[in-house]
């Protein structure tokens, strides 16, 4: 037999008798009958039933199922953005706190998230998850929140090396998959019996990626690194799926296609506007520089789209000779008030609503909000370079107070933001995928609103002719959005956005240029139908 | 227990510990807690020992449970299974009802012998390719060594009280606490060896594919990750597969029955 029978409790009982005092039979028999009904079975969430407010949709229900039945506690969670892979792992690390299996945890988030991680495993699971605080002691915690970039830092990473966790959860885990990084040689050596890692985006770039995510959840599955790279390729060749087989096994990939949830409706509107004479002649004369060099011509046309002060920081900051760049600064600051902008207030100001405005550059969005609070509106500014309490000030401001919310793209991963619903891009990414990552901050679960999504397009610039050129082909892979990292990565692509900006830069006429998007996407939707089950619906 | 249990269990509870009932209606109960609750309850260190300090008497606190879907809305806790402040009142039952010393209630005027009787409620807790929990409750009879399972159900509906009843003696004990308790480790033990061996076989073989899979990566590698990295797969694979059954005590006391309970115990084991 080799079973092992841990029978402490009985051992120690017999010295410990003599100190026992004696309850009345009511409380000794309400004992037992409590302890009869906490009883686990093999098969049922025994967790469900304490959260009586909590409400799964049936995809999370089988992950959850499946991360404890089939995985035993250690999976990638890889649903798309906004299907919940919070609340999965929440139930799942509470079942496991119910059945006795896990006492010790250690959360590691990015900083943002940090807050909001300690909210929702208080509020919906009653769990006691502290954030660590600097006085006190990895060891003190039982359930910690902390971010990887505090934790991987001496002197913290060798103490929290020498604990033994009964659970380990990383939040947007892709920070793990270079395994040259700190972040991965740090996470890879903590102790702990059960591991969650959840990203939205398992792979991004190469297929590796998914090796190391892998090797820290289950260790050995997808074989050694060298025998895993030549099954790839192989498999590229024999058109076998073995690889996504076993990964299967140990990660969970929900997309939004699949779920049976009624996603609410989602609106999208262009609002067109023109430059003044004086702002499209600067324009022009950027356009014209085109010989000099073309990626700092389509990188101030892209700033001064947006804003004058963007376009100025560039040109300050370069390193033409003084007097030309004298000169182009001065003729920015005889630009008038920025018309996008303008435009931007004035629809604002009609949309009597809550609105969130996006925008890629910071000094548009310092313009944008002075300009705001010229016209009486209320807004506050959100980027990654915020502390933590500034970010849970700034979003408590929005929801209660503000009625504008101006966000650059950095920081904005894993914010819940879904008691709003208008989105402004107030500058059109070039990147489909950051585009869905913004919208995914309002267009959630939980979101009970259809939701209303405007871009905010120059007529005549870089932004209409992205608006044509990217955005009216978007519809052509709007199911394999979620997917499009993985597919990128398979056709060799390292960022879609560099690539569009080749073809834009590089192309001689229109026509050229729109023929070669309409390749590029040719393939990538051509590529969707082939390869989409690679981490696909779990089976 | 359902929501609407909760309510009854409350107020049982407080009544119980000499709680003063101050309103007690549907769903909302308003209680004033005794110093002792109020301790273990509240959390409030502080206040209790600046009282003490000050050689005052303590003010407890008055607190209002809600367990009524309707009346959550109003000023108080609300209480549902699952909640906190519920598991807590819960701690405190399994920490005063882990042992007992009692004696079977019985109204007869003659002169009657009572049976000496340990009884312990065990949760058993298999662990591996998955967790089942198992409630064992086994009575020995302190004479003779008679073993006796499911033993809590046959007397739960009985009364016992804390103080001898009147007219009756106790037969006193032939085995000791700590031979019954040896007793009842070895039965169990032999019953989940034969019982168990399914899991034991699913769990094994689930554990050593896991294993062999680790091995195998660090046979073949040679680039990176030492000793220490190996160790700690394996152990955390131990953790969660390899088939361990836990015993975990619920309660355990020493039990007077009367003659006729203890014989009728005896035969139907």
């Amino acid at each position: 037999m080799r079973i092992v029978i841990e029978d402490q409790d009985l051992q120690s009982l017999s010295q410990n008798l003599n100190d026992y005092q004696s309850s009345d039979w009511d409380t000794f028999r309400q004992a037992y009958q409590l302890s009869k009904m906490k009883m686990n079975n093999k098969d049922s969430l025994t967790c469900m039933q304490y959260l009586p407010g909590l409400e799964l949709m049936s995809h999370q229900l089988d992950a959850v199922k499946k991360v404890l039945n089939q995985m035993h506690g250690r999976a990638i969670l890889a649903d798309e953005v906004g299907l919940g892979k919070t609340i999965e792992a929440g139930v799942i690390l509470k079942e496991l706190m119910v059945k006795n299996l896990v006492k010790k945890v250690l959360i590691l988030v990015p900083s943002s998230l940090i807050r909001q991680w300690e909210i929702e495993l208080q509020r919906t699971f009653y769990i006691p998850a502290t954030s660590k605080h600097r006085s006190y002691p990895w060891e003190a915690y039982d359930i910690c929140i902390s971010s990887i970039d505090l934790a991987k830092k001496e002197p913290h990473a060798s103490e929290i090396l020498k604990q033994d966790y009964d659970m380990l959860i990383i939040d947007e885990a892709h920070r793990l998959k270079n395994p040259k990084t700190r972040n991965y040689q740090f996470v890879k050596q903590i102790r702990s019996t059960y591991c969650l890692l959840l990203t939205a985006t398992p792979i991004q770039n190469k297929i590796d990626e998914i090796y190391y995510l892998m090797s820290i959840v289950r260790p050995g599955l997808l074989g050694d690194k060298y025998s895993f790279k030549k099954n790839v390729k192989q498999e590229r060749h024999e058109d076998s799926h073995a690889i996504q087989t076993l990964i299967k096994q140990s990660m969970i990939r929900n997309r939004r296609s699949d779920t049976e949830n009624d996603w609410t409706k989602r609106d999208i509107e262009t609002i067109f506007v023109d430059f003044t004479e004086q702002e499209l002649e600067f324009y022009k004369q950027l356009e014209s520089m085109n010989a000099y060099h073309s990626f700092t011509t389509l990188t101030l046309q892209r700033e001064i789209c947006s804003s004058r002060e963007a376009c100025y920081q560039t040109i300050r900051h370069s390193n033409w000779d003084d007097d030309f760049k004298n000169d182009m600064m001065q003729q920015i600051e005889q630009l008038p008030h920025h018309s996008k902008a303008l435009k931007t207030v004035e629809f604002v100001k009609s949309l009597n609503d809550k609105c969130i405005i996006f925008t890629e550059y910071k000094s548009t969005q310092i313009y944008l909000q002075w300009l705001l609070q010229q016209n009486g509106i209320f807004s506050v500014t959100f980027n990654g370079k915020f502390k933590k309490s500034k970010k849970d000030w700034m979003i408590q401001l929005f929801k209660n107070k503000a009625q504008v919310l101006i966000a650059t793209d950095a920081g904005g991963e894993g914010l819940n933001l879904q008691f709003c619903n208008h989105m402004i891009h107030y500058d059109l990414p070039w990147n489909p995928m950051k585009l869905e990552q913004r919208i995914g901050r309002i267009h959630r679960f939980g979101q009970t609103k259809d939701v209303n999504i405007y871009y905010m397009v120059l007529n005549n610039t870089i932004d209409q002719r992205i608006l044509n050129l990217l955005y009216d082909k978007l519809d052509l892979f709007k199911d394999v959005i979620g997917e499009l990292d993985q597919i990128l990565s398979q056709l060799g692509i390292n960022s879609l956005e560099e690539e569009i900006e080749d073809i834009v830069k590089e192309s001689r006429s229109e026509k050229e240029a729109s023929i070669k998007v309409n390749h590029l996407f040719s393939v990538i939707s051509d590529s969707h139908v082939e390869e989409r089950d690679i981490a696909n619906e779990s089976s | 227990m359902n929501q609407a249990e909760i309510h009854e269990f409350l107020v049982h509870f407080f009544y119980k510990r000499q709680a003063t009932i101050e309103l007690n209606e549907r769903g909302l109960l308003k209680v004033k807690l005794t110093e002792e609750l109020d301790q273990k309850l509240m959390n409030r260190p502080f206040y209790w020992q600046y009282v003490k300090k000050l050689g005052k008497q303590g003010e407890p606190m008055s607190v209002t449970f809600i367990s009524d879907e309707s009346k959550k809305e109003e000023k108080g806790e609300w209480i549902h299974y699952g909640s906190p402040r519920l598991e807590q009142l819960f701690q405190m039952i399994f920490e005063e009802g882990r042992y007992a010393e009692l004696y079977e209630e019985t109204n007869q005027d003659e002169r009657q012998a009572l049976h000496p009787w340990f009884i312990c409620n065990l949760k058993v807790r298999y662990q591996g390719s998955y967790t089942q929990d198992e409630l064992v409750s086994i009575g020995v009879y302190l004479i003779n060594g008679t073993m006796r399972f499911k033993m809590m159900d046959e007397i739960l509906q009985e009364s016992f009280v804390n103080v001898i009843p009147d007219y009756c003696y106790k037969i006193p004990p032939i085995i000791s606490h700590n031979r019954a308790i040896q007793m009842i480790n070895q039965e169990i033990s032999l019953r989940i060896n034969q019982k168990s061996s399914a899991f034991e076989q699913e769990s094994m073989e689930l554990y050593q594919k896991e294993l062999n899979m680790t091995d195998h990566l660090f046979k073949t590698r040679e680039d990176e990750d030492t000793e220490v990295l190996q160790k700690n797969i394996e152990e955390q694979i131990y953790n969660r597969l390899y088939p361990k059954v836990q015993l975990k005590l619920i309660n355990c006391g020493l039990f007077y029955l009367t003659e006729n309970r203890s014989k009728h115990m005896m035969n139907i084991s």
